[in-house]
């Protein structure tokens, strides 16, 4: 025991070695793969991130020009990031909160503004 | 002949992190047969890697093992390279040994703190891993999470390592390194460590190659075997030579270890040193066809992975061959003789990993 008797001293005055997690929060890394998020603006519902997704945490329906996102089948591996021709897929360094129910995000194309009603006629 | 008595030792055991269940007779306290048994945590990966794309299998195969996936990333990857007659940029392959050795250093720091813990050694396993966390960081840093770094890719990288990074790795590295040099001589000579290693389940050199033994485990039975010995991603360009312990018993294979995390450590400094500038991938085009063998030294020891590809998207077989596969007939035979107080430490010392043996 005598090799780890200065270090089991240093440690009584020392420091804790971890944080007061909920309270103390480390910022994350700025390449940190905290979750995804989808731009509609710009996506082509072209079905290719539904494709190359590993866990098939996405679903394109191409008529009604719908996605289908399952964030908790989502693995965050940038494989829909890497593929999307648009560019319209980018990942958020935050962490998502753990939840107690799981829902699915549906994302539709913006409604397109609406236009003035014509004069019949 | 005194009256024998069945134990089973696990599925779940307060110092087993691992389902498997061994079935030990006893004669008194002294083991005389170990029956190994698994299948608790069979996941079908093998079969979903053939209904998966052979891309997508990257992040199915890292999901294999948590403590070693960019290895096992690496593994498929250099399959399917060598399939697709793909050579990867001189910079992906030294990003390749980074991250392949950080994984070495945090898995090899879990491992060295679970043997304290199993032993009841309570403040040296949480020094080991308050050092882990400083690995772990860094992982986070340059891969974007953790664990499953998901930086590999068929024909090279998918992030590169910028220069304020490589610094960053190395500054911690030195941090890491100090707090390595205070633990040595705990995990040497002191006497609590002793007094559980020495001369428990000694493996003879013979016996060691006959069982077919790899990895730390082999290579504290005298054997100088290590699959980064051929030279894959950047090893043969920056003079790899095994670690190598003579006497077979736990604390020749804690030594194996505890030497390999400052081997690890003296690699990712070469790697960044050596360094090329350049791509980090090269273009990928067609479809696997053919048959290989890949293999890499991961923490336990060697991974072999069999790919057989048909000229389509999907992969017509992947089989892989963990090292606590090959490290368990070596592991029934350690047990025999031992006392049963000794019997976690023995099964500790293969460093298994039933959740990759069963994939």
């Amino acid at each position: 025991m005598p090799n780890m008797l200065s270090n089991i001293l240093g440690n009584i005055f020392a420091r804790p070695a971890t944080r007061a997690y909920p309270a103390v929060r480390r910022p994350p890394f700025s390449g940190a793969r905290g979750h995804i998020v989808f731009d509609t603006k710009s996506c082509g519902f072209c079905g290719a991130c539904s494709r190359r997704c590993p866990s098939a945490a996405i679903v394109i329906n191409r008529t009604d020009k719908t996605l289908t996102f399952d964030p908790f089948r989502c693995i965050i591996c940038e494989a829909c990031v890497e593929v999307c021709p648009r560019k319209s897929i980018a990942v958020d360094s935050q962490y998502r909160a753990p939840a107690y129910v799981k829902t699915v995000e549906v994302h539709t194309l913006p409604a397109p503004p609406e236009e003035a009603p014509r004069a019949a006629g | 002949m005194s009256a024998r008595t069945v134990i089973p030792f696990g599925p779940q055991h307060p110092v087993l992190p691992e389902p498997v269940q061994l079935r030990l007779t006893l004669e008194e306290e002294r083991v005389v047969e170990a029956i190994p048994a698994i299948g608790y945590v069979h996941r079908g990966i093998e079969k979903a890697a053939e209904l998966n794309e052979w891309v997508q299998n990257v992040f199915l195969v890292e999901r294999i093992c948590g403590i070693c996936s960019f290895l096992h990333a690496l593994c498929y990857c250099q399959g399917i390279e060598t399939l697709l007659g793909v050579e990867p940029p001189p910079r992906a392959r030294y990003l390749r040994v980074v991250w392949g050795e950080l994984h070495r250093l945090h898995s090899h720091h879990l491992w060295l703190g679970l043997l304290a813990d199993s032993f009841g050694f309570e403040s040296l396993f949480m020094q080991f891993w308050r050092n882990r966390e400083m690995i772990m960081d860094l992982l986070e840093m340059t891969a974007g999470n953790r664990v499953i770094v998901s930086t590999c890719t068929v024909g090279g990288t998918r992030r590169d390592i910028a220069q304020e990074q490589a610094s960053e790795i190395l500054r911690t590295l030195d941090k890491v390194q100090n707090e390595l040099d205070k633990l040595l001589p705990v995990i040497s000579n002191d006497y609590t460590v002793r007094s559980r290693t020495v001369g428990k389940g000694v493996l003879p050199k013979d016996k060691a190659i006959r069982l077919g033994a790899v990895g730390p485990v082999l290579r504290a039975s005298g054997v100088a075997q290590d699959v980064r010995m051929i030279g894959y991603a950047a090893y043969g360009e920056l003079g790899f030579t095994p670690v190598v312990e003579q006497a077979g018993d736990a604390h020749a294979r804690l030594l194996v270890r505890m030497k390999e995390t400052y081997q690890a450590i003296d690699l990712i400094r070469q790697a960044l040193a050596h360094m090329p500038e350049g791509e980090i991938i090269t273009r990928v085009r067609g479809n696997p066809r053919g048959r290989t063998i890949s293999r890499v030294e991961q923490p336990r020891g060697e991974v072999v992975y069999y790919l057989a590809g048909n000229g389509t998207r999907n992969l017509e077989r992947l089989r892989v061959r963990t090292p606590t596969f090959a490290n368990v007939p070596a592991l029934v035979q350690m047990l025999p003789g031992c006392e049963l107080a000794d019997v976690p430490v023995l099964v500790l010392s293969i460093d298994p990993c039933i959740s990759c043996t069963e994939r």
